[in-house]
């Protein structure tokens, strides 16, 4: 627009000074003249060209400085919050310590010398103070999940023969089966990647059903973009509309009576996946077994 | 307060809870009965069952707490709903452990199971004041 307005203005003045020059100058000075007008109009457009791509530039360098001041800004964030999941939960183990150890020690020393409602008041105490100590190692761990971001090649084959090591007396005295089919070389972080594959084995001996054997199978496929893992069991399963919920942290199915734990297992899980770039999800029925899935970029 | 109430049903996952809340409702002498479910699910199922003298229990007050797991509070209120009016409590009192996340106030608003909403731990001032604002003849 801007160009086209130039334009005209060297136009109109043009043809005012030929106006004004009509039948004074002759036909030579008058093409000098247009020919002059040529040359500035060329001289026009690139400069006005040149300013267009410096705008460009301008806005280009605009955004980058925004977005790497957005960048930061995140990263900064990310750093103050793992820093307080840390901090908070380190500091929260102390009292924490000192509430169960002089719990336990009223019990040591005292049980069976209050009545029945003291002794079963004691006992809460203790059982409390022992879960909000797990809840906070839960946390710490899961805080620490990807603070160190050190990639290398994973044989998963090897890798589920150590935790099958790892884990034998478990394995033995649940009576489970581990099939593990042929599993890639991929790239992660080995401890994390470990504590996948060894979270999962233990959730399915965790809700394996009563007076059945858990058989544990595990798989992988090679997709477009990323390798496809598999792991199913015989369990107790779950019903579907749970499948979002067992990622998140703390969040549990069971009542702490039937099944032991925290609710914190799968949520590293998930964390550690999509620290990887991947994703991590569930398919279940009630009594019918459930088959973990998660992907790693290949 | 004249007359106790018959039965006041507690439905919180945690043990302790439970056994706290039992010894207050006690101290706070407003009910002859006290039954504590640690599962919605066992909270339903005693609420279908049927009495020696063939009524449904009907509890007069139920105390139900909303973070459990497997069926939380909201999910047993779902599941209450459907249930005949003989087997339903006479007033749902939920309890809360924190404040109410805004978008929970927004789904409690829409059911008119709810009757009201209390911090926990429950107090015997708070019980008091229970009764005194849905049992005003008690």
């Amino acid at each position: 627009m801007k160009n086209t307005k130039d334009r005209n203005i060297t136009n109109e003045i043009l043809n005012h000074i030929l106006e004004i020059t009509s039948g004074k100058c002759s036909i030579t000075e008058k093409s000098i003249l247009e020919e002059k007008n040529e040359d500035l109009q060329l001289i026009l457009g690139g400069l006005l060209h040149m300013h267009e791509d410096f705008q460009l530039q301008v806005s280009k360098l605009k955004k980058n400085e925004q977005l790497e001041k957005l960048n930061s800004q995140l990263t900064a964030k990310n750093r103050e919050m793992e820093q307080f999941a840390y901090i908070a939960s380190h500091d929260l183990q102390e009292p924490v310590r000192t509430i169960s150890n002089f719990a336990k020690l009223l019990d040591t020393n005292y049980s069976g010398k209050f009545d029945e409602t003291a002794d079963k008041s004691l006992k809460f105490i203790i059982e409390a103070s022992d879960r909000m100590s797990s809840l906070i190692k839960g946390l710490l761990d899961y805080s620490r999940i990807g603070r160190e971001i050190r990639l290398a090649t994973v044989n998963c084959n090897q890798l589920l023969v150590d935790i099958k090591y790892d884990l034998s007396t478990i394995i033995e005295e649940t009576g489970t089966t581990l099939e593990v089919g042929d599993l890639p070389n991929i790239l992660g972080n080995p401890t994390d990647i470990r504590l996948v594959f060894q979270n999962l084995i233990n959730n399915s001996i965790k809700f394996r059903k009563q007076d059945v054997s858990p058989r544990i199978k595990i798989s992988c496929k090679k997709q477009k973009t990323n390798w496809k893992f598999a792991s199913s069991d015989n369990g107790i399963g779950f019903e579907n509309k749970h499948s979002k919920k067992i990622f998140h942290i703390f969040q549990r199915l069971h009542s702490r009576k039937d099944y032991d734990g925290t609710g914190i297992g799968l949520s590293h899980c998930r964390k550690i996946v999509e620290l990887h770039g991947g994703k991590i999800w569930a398919e279940s029925k009630p009594n019918e077994g459930t088959t973990f899935y998660f992907t790693i970029p290949n | 307060m004249k007359n106790k109430l018959n039965c006041v049903l507690l439905i919180d996952d945690d043990e302790s809870t439970n056994f706290l809340h039992e010894i207050i409702i006690n101290q706070a002498e407003i009910t002859n009965k006290v039954i504590a479910r640690q599962s919605g699910s066992s909270a339903l199922e005693y609420l279908r069952q049927k009495k020696m003298n063939g009524e449904y229990p009907q509890p007069d007050l139920i105390f139900l707490d909303i973070n459990m797991p497997g069926m939380n509070g909201w999910e047993f209120l779902e599941e209450y709903k459907q249930l005949e009016k003989a087997q339903q409590g006479k007033f749902v009192v939920v309890m809360l452990t924190t404040s109410l996340h805004p978008e929970d106030e927004e789904r409690a608003k829409g059911m008119s199971e709810i009757n009201d909403f209390m911090n926990k731990p429950l107090t015997v001032e708070m019980l008091h004041e229970v009764i005194e604002k849905y049992f005003p003849d008690h």
